[in-house]
């Protein structure tokens, strides 16, 4: 191979007096895609920030940066100099398209800015060149699309345009920072196949930066692993995805890969990694289903083993087993949960009932117009004592919306919601005070959930201040809660913002628990964290699931997740359940087109390996 | 500007305060943290913790100063306020008269000392009126789900704020008479809007949180939503509000003075003396001098004192080692 188109030496990054990327090297030879994986905090994003020299001014950047062709350090060169670089020999894909476009400005005119403050193009070249580059990112219609302003996309879309931007100028160098961590699963996948696609037309050296590993796997041939600012391992996707060896990385790859558990039904984490078989290992099953990049096959084959052992004690056994065999019979997946309701004896009274429920959101759109959103369509949804019910469904499909909903936070335009005994209705407070006994809610966000001016034991102890509990009380309940969720007795004086994202939510966890509901309700609770403290959370909630003898609603855009966690899964798009019923058979076997798209377009490492 | 409209720099000022360090606040929650929490993790924080301790300790400093010359004047002056000295009017500084006489030989700094009581007691009035009746309608405004409720509220609130604040000082003191009383009152009222439409803002915003929803699923009521979440939320956003209004008010009220519609004779008022100094400004400036460096002081006091109070509250700040 020739001389490398990029390369890195000793660079370390430090702010102030301490050193947050300790030195490094890596190289990327032209038109090679090098994967950079970490989690939060490894400092992958600060590297790649480093080399198109945009730190943050706190921060300084020792070592060399060096670009094929153009001499010297980069990281001595000037800012103006720089300027040059960016967007032309060198360009970048950011997180958030949304805030990295200009939305006051026609996307046309952002994709042909780029090409004209580079000089490679005059006004009129730039302008037809940038239609021609929106119709390479596969946007319908390019010339339309090239005079809307940036709100009138989507976020794929949007995603699209910034592509475009970056390849505008044919660079020789793209850095994609965590490029579609904010993208739906079917939208993230045809975003990673364009990359793939551009990149290879262009002959494009490809730095892709995510914590996600099914899909490094996916876009990149050469991985290099990250830990609190240090390269822990580099090696070829099959060389890291099948002979890990690094520990920390074999532990980042037991912790994502959903489908393996350990002897007791439960998620590796970065602990128990050792005991992990290895995401090589479903690489055995039969060739001719994981060519389909469906999963299903060796996931099965993985998941299976372990719980055959383990016995009852695997949990998505148990009670869904008998629902399960009952359903295969029972053949369509629309009558399923009807079915079972109808069947089986313990069954007849479902916990929580939803029937025809509706929310029409009413915008003002000005002084005389109004919009209407169905953010529900008629919800019917059935939710037996100790089921574990998994709500799936892309952004604005209004599986947030339905949760609101169960839990009394807003009205419903129409039908009726039943939890136990209690029908809900936000105006019935007496109703509502019994029902949230019962019912409890994990929230999304770790770092918005948690009132910053509370300690955490008046966190934990606030929803027994409405039951009328004294102070005694809700200390020893929220000492015997903090234990449950793993922490220390200390944490119950501290503030919320003194614990990671995964503390934080165990915390939430702990509130939600505190009440000792009968169902609990978690909205997206393991979305905003890392990979490693995702596993832990999950299992945190199984286990306490099992230990509380719980009804679960889990809602989640993560596939793999719902299928780990649940026994059962509603499948949500634009306001409707396109498909409901026992986990497994929609897994495998989709009625609904939707559900395959989904289920096809989640990226794995499996599928990623064997493609 | 006009001293008697305490909105003007109101509103720009809690912005004007970088103390949350960019980019820490949650943008999207499945962001990739990396920067940020790599951004955050000393410098910047430690750096804004110092200037937040410099700027509160400067800003106690100086109130300091102004409630000490209050409080003292109780107990002791240099001279007695009531007996001028008639041998020495017009005096210079001396050791005697350390910052000088006026015309009837009045000791400045006695007067001085006097006068700290009525800024500091306008300014604890005004602002205390303002704050007690703006927070708890912005709260409401931001909070309540009827609409019609919080359009009332706001739209009442603009017409106050349409309302000049030096006519409702004119009227006041044409119906009560002119007094430390109705100025203060007056000065108070007019500063209602800032304080509604910061609580209002703030409420909005802490309302979007899912602190709120966990706090109504664990079914607090409305008040104790307000009391407990909402309030000391958006204290720090008051207390800046709150020194603002403080020093505005020191302003206002020397202003209201200076008019004659203010604190009237025989009360020292800073901003009375002012305008006595005003015909001796060309032979005895420091009259003037006086009285006006000890308004800059009050200010500048209550404004760095209310930046530093702000950041001292933040645990997110306090927190951190």
């Amino acid at each position: 191979m020739s001389a490398p188109l990029l390369s890195v030496r000793d660079l370390t990054i430090s702010t102030g007096s301490r050193e947050i990327v300790h030195p490094l090297a890596f190289e990327i030879a032209p038109g090679e895609r090098l994967g950079l994986i970490g989690e939060s905090g490894s400092g992958k994003s600060l590297t790649s920030s480093a080399v198109m020299g945009l730190l943050p001014s706190e921060m300084s950047a020792r070592g060399t940066v060096a670009l094929s062709g153009e001499g010297a350090n980069l990281l001595e060169r000037s800012e103006s100099s720089l300027a040059r670089l960016r967007g032309n020999r060198m360009s970048m894909v950011f997180q958030e398209p949304m805030s990295a476009l200009n939305p006051l400005m026609r996307v046309g005119a952002q994709v042909a800015e780029v090409m004209r403050l580079h000089r490679t193009a005059t006004r009129d070249q730039a302008m037809t060149r940038a239609i021609d580059l929106l119709d390479q990112v596969h946007l319908p219609d390019p010339a339309a699309a090239a005079r809307a302003y940036p709100h009138q996309l989507s976020g794929g879309q949007r995603q699209r345009i910034m592509l475009a931007i970056a390849l505008a100028n044919s660079p020789d160098l793209l850095i994609c920072d965590e490029p579609t961590t904010a993208l739906d699963v079917t939208v993230q996948s045809a975003v990673l196949d364009l990359i793939d696609e551009q990149v290879a037309a262009r002959g494009t050296g490809l730095l892709f930066i995510t914590h996600d590993l099914a899909v490094v796997a996916r876009v990149c041939e050469r991985v290099m692993v990250m830990n609190r600012g240090r390269v822990v391992e580099t090696g070829t996707v099959d060389q890291i995805f099948t002979a890990p060896q690094h520990e920390y990385t074999r532990g980042l790859l037991a912790a994502s890969d959903l489908t393996a558990t350990d002897d007791r039904g439960r998620l590796f984490t970065i602990a128990t990694a050792a005991a992990y078989p290895g995401a090589g290992a479903p690489a055995d099953a039969p060739a001719a289903r994981v060519t389909g990049e469906t999963q299903p096959a060796g996931a099965s084959v993985a998941e299976q083993t372990p719980a055959a052992e383990a016995g009852e004690q695997s949990q998505p056994a148990g009670t869904s087993a008998v629902g399960r065999a009952e359903d295969r019979e029972a053949g369509g997946a629309w009558d399923a949960s009807g079915k079972t309701g109808r069947d089986e004896p313990s069954d007849t009274a479902h916990l929580i009932e939803m029937s025809g429920v509706v929310k029409t959101f009413t915008r003002r759109a000005g002084l005389f117009r109004s919009d209407r959103v169905e953010a529900l369509k008629g919800i019917d949804l059935n939710v037996r004592a100790g089921g574990r019910m998994g709500i799936v469904g892309e952004s604005g499909s209004g599986k947030s919306t339905l949760l609101s909903i169960l839990s009394g936070l807003e009205t419903p335009t129409a039908g009726r919601i039943r939890v136990g005994d209690v029908v809900v209705d936000p105006e019935d407070y007496s109703g509502l005070t019994a029902m949230r006994r019962d019912l409890q809610i994990v929230f999304q966000d770790p770092y918005a959930s948690l009132d910053p001016r509370m300690s955490v034991a008046e966190i934990i102890g606030e929803p027994l201040r409405s039951m009328g509990l004294d102070g005694a009380e809700r200390k020893d309940r929220a000492e015997e809660m903090i234990e449950a969720v793993g922490l220390d007795h200390d944490s119950l004086t501290r503030f919320p913002h003194q614990f990671s994202g995964g503390q934080r939510q165990r915390i939430s966890i702990a509130r939600a628990l505190v009440t000792r509901p009968r169902i609990l309700v978690a909205d997206e609770p393991v979305s905003a964290l890392d990979v490693s403290v995702r596993a832990q959370v999950l299992n945190l909630l199984a286990d306490l699931v099992d230990e509380y003898s719980l009804t679960l609603v889990f809602v989640s855009h993560d596939l793999g997740v719902v299928r780990h966690l649940c026994s059962d899964v509603a499948v949500m798009r634009s306001g409707e359940i396109v498909e409901q019923g026992p986990t497994d058979q929609v897994y495998d076997d989709p009625a609904h087109d939707y559900t395959r798209a989904l289920v096809a377009a989640t990226p794995t490492i499996h599928a990623a390996l064997n493609v | 500007m006009n001293p008697l409209d305490p909105h003007g720099p109101a509103t720009g000022s809690p912005a004007a305060h970088p103390s949350v360090p960019p980019g820490s606040a949650a943008q999207t929650p499945a962001a990739d943290a990396a920067t940020r929490s790599a951004a955050t993790a000393d410098t910047p924080v430690g750096r804004s913790r110092r200037t937040a301790e410099l700027t509160f300790v400067v800003g106690l400093v100086l109130v300091g100063i102004v409630v000490v010359l209050a409080l003292v004047s109780f107990v002791w002056t240099p001279h007695p306020p009531t007996r001028p000295d008639a041998a020495a009017r017009l005096e210079g500084m001396s050791v005697t008269h350390l910052f000088g006489t006026d015309r009837f030989g009045r000791d400045t700094l006695t007067w001085i000392m006097l006068g700290a009581r009525v800024t500091l007691l306008v300014g604890v009035v005004a602002v205390g009126i303002a704050m007690l009746i703006g927070v708890p309608l912005g709260v409401l405004a931001g909070m309540t789900r009827a609409r019609w409720l919080s359009g009332l509220i706001m739209r009442g609130n603009d017409l106050l704020l349409a309302f000049p604040a030096l006519l409702l000082a004119i009227v006041f003191s044409a119906v009560f008479g002119p007094g430390t009383g109705p100025a203060m009152v007056a000065i108070g009222i007019a500063a209602i809007p800032a304080f509604a439409r910061v609580a209002r803002s703030g409420t909005l915003q802490i309302m979007g949180r899912e602190y709120i929803a966990a706090a109504r699923t664990a079914n607090r009521t409305p008040l104790q939503i307000a009391i407990q979440h909402v309030v000391p939320n958006i204290a720090g956003l008051v207390i800046v509000q709150a020194s603002v209004t403080f020093a505005l008010s020191v302003l206002a009220e020397a202003g209201l003075s200076f008019l004659g519609l203010g604190t009237q004779p025989p009360t020292p008022s800073w901003g009375r003396m002012l305008q006595e100094s005003q015909q001796f400004l060309g032979s005895r400036p420091e009259l003037a001098l006086w009285p006006g460096l000890f308004i800059a002081i009050a200010v500048l006091g209550f404004n760095l004192l209310g930046d530093g109070l702000r950041d001292r509250l933040d645990p997110t700040l306090r927190g951190r080692s």
